[in-house]
């Protein structure tokens, strides 16, 4: 592309560090700001600045906070006994809308994959093991994705839960709610077929 | 290269652009080779659904060398599911493969059985650490570093089931002596490994540290990264 000049370069080039934005997408995005929507780019720009210099995480289950404890661990009527533990934090905000669960989270931020080099550090597993330590957690709920990543995680969380004689659940994977069938891609119906469970 | 429906397994994928997968891929008579899967990220119901690891898959691709395109992908059976240790000793075996298999078009359907039986038995999960030490001397034949293990390579002298040896990679089994820092191995743990079968907790002891010393030679001092998880793990679990 013939460059219009050094800024407008710097700004394509800062968009494609999004998911998913490559060349074309950012020089749209870029045009449409300067050209129709400047005090949009105003809004965008004062409110990524403010929220990179105020958002962490959570010191005890690795969320994003503007605190130093999240709302949820920071919730004395929440149950400390249980622990759910995600992927994503993407994954905390499903649960909280979908289901009753009361207890605390743990956010892995990704999952177990030698091959990209991501190790139990990156995945906070130290920190979880010292939460373990405090004696106070009686049952982990293991949420990572069904696949096969996942339930390697899984796995690897669970023997150290068990180490440290923690009960250890994990959801059951199967055929969505409504769901036919004939309709069903093949690794969910096998995975949901060797989860079958007796009644 | 157009390649039309050959039975192959992804030994591992990540995002490429903005839509696309780079699939990393063991191909039954092409060997590894790498792919782009274009448009796959999207459409989640359809196509990615069947990429996923331990999958048997046929592909068709077309292009040349290091970078190939696919133009389809149909299941080649149902899905091998490895839970619990075995989700990470599959792990291995991917990573195993990666590290070891040059991405070059070459027949590889025998090691590519093997692959296929090792899912099998780990999905039942009997006897983990055997199917992964068999894969391992399958994956040593393979790339032409099968080890000599029924005699010592000086004197040419079968081995003896009381005896106590080594094994030089490279160059192969010598009778142990004190003070050498490399692992020591039974003879009978050796007739194991040869017969493959008879294992017990010793040998199988024996025959894992022998192997991680060839396999870390091939590796070039690399660490395999999913053998570090195990033992992390174990670390973790003693605290
Ligand atoms: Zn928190």
């Amino acid at each position: 592309m013939a460059s219009l000049g050094p800024s407008i370069d710097q700004l394509i080039e800062a968009f494609r560090c999004l998911p998913g934005v490559g060349p074309k997408s950012a020089q749209r995005m870029t045009f449409h700001l300067l050209e129709r929507n400047r005090d949009g780019g105003d809004r965008l720009a004062q409110a990524l600045q403010q929220a990179l210099n105020k958002i962490q995480h959570c010191q005890r289950c690795r969320i994003l906070t503007e605190t130093e404890l999240c709302p949820r661990c920071s919730d004395p009527s929440r149950n400390a006994e249980q622990l759910c533990i995600v992927e994503l934090p993407s994954d905390v905000i499903a649960i909280e809308q979908a289901t009753h669960y009361k207890g605390l989270y743990f956010v892995l931020s990704g999952h177990l994959s030698p091959l990209d080099g991501i190790g139990p550090e990156a995945l906070g597993i130290p920190q979880l093991i010292d939460l373990f330590a405090e004696g106070k957690i009686k049952e982990i709920i293991l949420a990572t994705n069904p696949t096969v990543e996942g339930e390697a995680t899984a796995h690897y969380i669970s023997q150290l839960a068990q180490s440290k004689n923690i009960h250890t659940t994990r959801l059951a994977h199967g055929i969505p709610l409504g769901g036919e069938l004939e309709y069903v891609d093949s690794g969910t119906l096998s995975h949901a077929f060797s989860g079958r469970e007796s009644i | 290269m157009n390649i039309k429906l050959c039975p192959a397994f992804i030994l591992h994928q990540r995002p490429y652009r903005e839509n696309s997968l780079l699939l990393d891929i063991f191909s039954e008579q092409f060997g590894r080779i790498s792919l782009v899967a274009k448009g796959s990220k999207q459409n989640k119901r359809g196509q990615s659904g069947l990429l996923q690891l331990y999958q048997p898959l046929l592909l068709s691709w077309y292009g040349q060398k290091e970078l190939c395109t696919l133009t389809a992908c149909e299941a080649d059976g149902p899905r091998f599911i490895l839970k619990a240790e075995s989700a990470l000793c599959g792990l291995y075996l991917n990573e195993l493969l990666v590290r070891f298999l040059p991405i070059t078009e070459i027949d590889s359907s025998r090691l590519f059985n093997n692959y296929k039986q090792a899912l099998d038995a780990l999905q039942s999960a009997n006897h983990n650490e055997i199917i992964l030490r068999l894969f391992e001397k399958y994956l040593l034949n393979y790339l032409g570093y099968a080890l000599v293990l029924d005699h010592e390579v000086e004197t040419g002298q079968l081995i003896d089931d009381q005896q106590r040896y080594y094994y030089q990679p490279d160059s192969g089994l010598y009778r142990w002596r004190q003070g050498l820092s490399l692992p020591s191995i039974s003879g009978r743990s050796l007739q194991h490994l040869i017969d493959e079968q008879g294992f017990d907790k010793t040998s199988l002891n024996e025959i894992k540290h022998v192997m991680r010393t060839v396999i870390n030679f091939y590796l070039g001092g690399k660490e395999l990264q999913s053998r570090q998880l195990f033992g992390q793990l174990q670390q973790y679990s003693a605290k």
